[in-house]
């Protein structure tokens, strides 16, 4: 459903990232999964809402302080609990598939495909 | 574009219970509200921006338009990264005036964090009671600076000028009116039933949920987490300030915390009086070049400036982190989401004495 009364706010949300804290955010995360600081700024502004944008930097170091194992090599706190890019469960299904044998990088490649 | 969240019940960005224009996007199921989403946009001044490449001098007075209701911290926060890139040294007399006038900005910015949740409670009496009790602490802050609000007071090395006796004793009088009067409002607060009906378990913040989303001054303290930069400031140690938190996380307890802060507030500038000896206000200094991160405790929590300065004393780049930022993200996402009535809404949101001009600074 499309909304006729909604602003089209991408390029508001370009200008929040481009700010100096959340700039060094977005390339931290990049670096994570290994994107280009483009590509993270295009999910970050597709998923996330205006807010978030703002706060993109005290929530990824709480991320950074709360991630440990998989969960850290695979950056699930980063894209769950502090940006809500993916939701717990699948978070967790990630998890789970590298705990089954599964290698970091094929989780990493079907993790990027769900954001993208 | 991906769409976020299906709206179905969007507040704002012009509502009588915003002081500033914001619009909250809720996606709702019947009375619950299962997610929102924040539009900003409304109040974007680029003050970050417009301060890079300009001389020290000009930012001191930049900085205090980020926010009008605590310019007197924004000017304090500058000041003190200034500082500190240049190891400008305080005197003691110009350190006790400026916790006299960072607590009675506390203050004021709490009695109408307050006044704005018991007016969005519909509490109207208790709100025009606190809003009075308001202005008897500006007409401080006016004695003190000179003007209610942006009065470039905390300048490097010291404030802009003295504090006649006579003005001190002014304030210990307002403070005197505020600790009688308060007592009887709290006390409104504290026993009204309908009012525990809108505010008790209402907008839960778990500790966890704080720590996750970064959430910081009384709004994280009422949830329990111990989080006060005025903890590494040993003067206010000095001064008798302890940190004050409440476990609940609701909307009360974030309204309590506020009253229980002013009142040490007002404790703590009675201790700088008395404290008070003649001296120097003003030292002599210059800015050099560097950088630093400096935070401050601002009335809504952690403020920080990350500001590099070059050899001319020309801003080269910074970054201002306002707890707004961090606050109105999480009461917004995390208090409301499941919220069992849309009527609470925006009472959750006040609760998190949420500041639009800071957030988009």
């Amino acid at each position: 459903m499309d909304l006729v009364y909604e602003r089209d706010l991408r390029s508001m949300k370009l200008l929040i990232l481009k700010g100096t804290r959340q700039d060094e955010a977005v390339l931290s995360l990049a670096g994570r999964l290994g994107l280009s600081r483009q590509q993270m700024r295009k999910i970050l502004i597709a998923g996330c809402d205006m807010m978030t944008l703002e706060n993109i930097a005290p929530r990824l170091i709480a991320a950074d302080e709360a991630a440990e194992g998989i969960a850290d090599e695979l950056s699930i706190p980063h894209l769950t609990t502090a940006l809500g890019l993916l939701s717990a469960e699948e978070g967790e299904e990630f998890i789970s598939r590298v705990e089954a044998g599964e290698s970091i990088e094929s989780v990493k490649k079907a993790i990027m495909e769900v954001l993208a | 574009m991906k769409k976020v969240v299906d709206v179905s019940l969007p507040v704002g960005p012009v509502h009588p219970c915003f002081k500033e224009p914001l619009r909250i996007k809720c996606e709702t199921a019947g009375e619950r509200v299962l997610r929102t989403e924040v539009e900003l946009g409304y109040v974007k001044k680029g003050i970050e921006k417009i301060m890079v490449g300009r001389p020290w001098q000009e930012t001191m007075f930049l900085a205090e338009r980020v926010c009008g209701i605590c310019s007197v911290v924004h000017n304090t926060a500058i000041v003190g990264a200034l500082e500190a890139i240049s190891g400008i040294k305080v005197p003691r007399r110009a350190q006790l005036l400026r916790v006299i006038l960072n607590e009675l900005d506390r203050m004021q910015s709490h009695l109408l964090a307050n006044y704005s949740y018991c007016y969005t409670i519909e509490h109207e009496t208790l709100a025009m009671y606190l809003l009075n009790l308001r202005e008897t602490v500006m007409d401080a802050i006016e004695k003190m600076t000179g003007t209610r609000i942006m009065s470039a007071y905390v300048v490097p090395g010291g404030v802009r000028e003295d504090v006649p006796d006579a003005v001190l004793s002014d304030i210990l009088s307002a403070l005197d009116k505020v600790d009688s009067e308060l007592k009887r409002y709290v006390k409104m607060f504290e026993t009204g039933k309908l009012i525990a009906l809108r505010s008790k378990g209402i907008g839960i913040l778990s500790v966890e949920d704080a720590k996750a989303s970064g959430v910081v001054g009384p709004t994280a303290r009422a949830s329990g987490m111990e989080c006060d930069a005025r903890a590494n400031e040993p003067i206010y140690s000095e001064l008798g300030w302890h940190m004050i938190t409440r476990s609940e996380g609701d909307n009360f307890a974030r309204i309590m915390l506020r009253f229980d802060e002013l009142f040490q507030s007002s404790s703590i500038i009675r201790n700088a009086i008395g404290k008070l000896e003649a001296g120097p206000v003003r030292l002599g200094g210059k800015v050099t070049a560097g950088h630093v991160k400096h935070t401050i405790e601002a009335p809504r929590g952690d403020l920080t400036y990350d500001i590099a300065v070059d050899e001319n004393g020309e801003v080269i780049s910074v970054a201002i982190q306002t707890p707004s930022i961090m606050n109105v993200e999480t009461a917004a996402h995390v208090m409301m989401k499941n919220l069992a009535s849309a009527a609470d809404v925006t009472s959750v949101f006040i609760s998190a004495d949420p500041c639009i001009a800071c957030a988009e600074r």
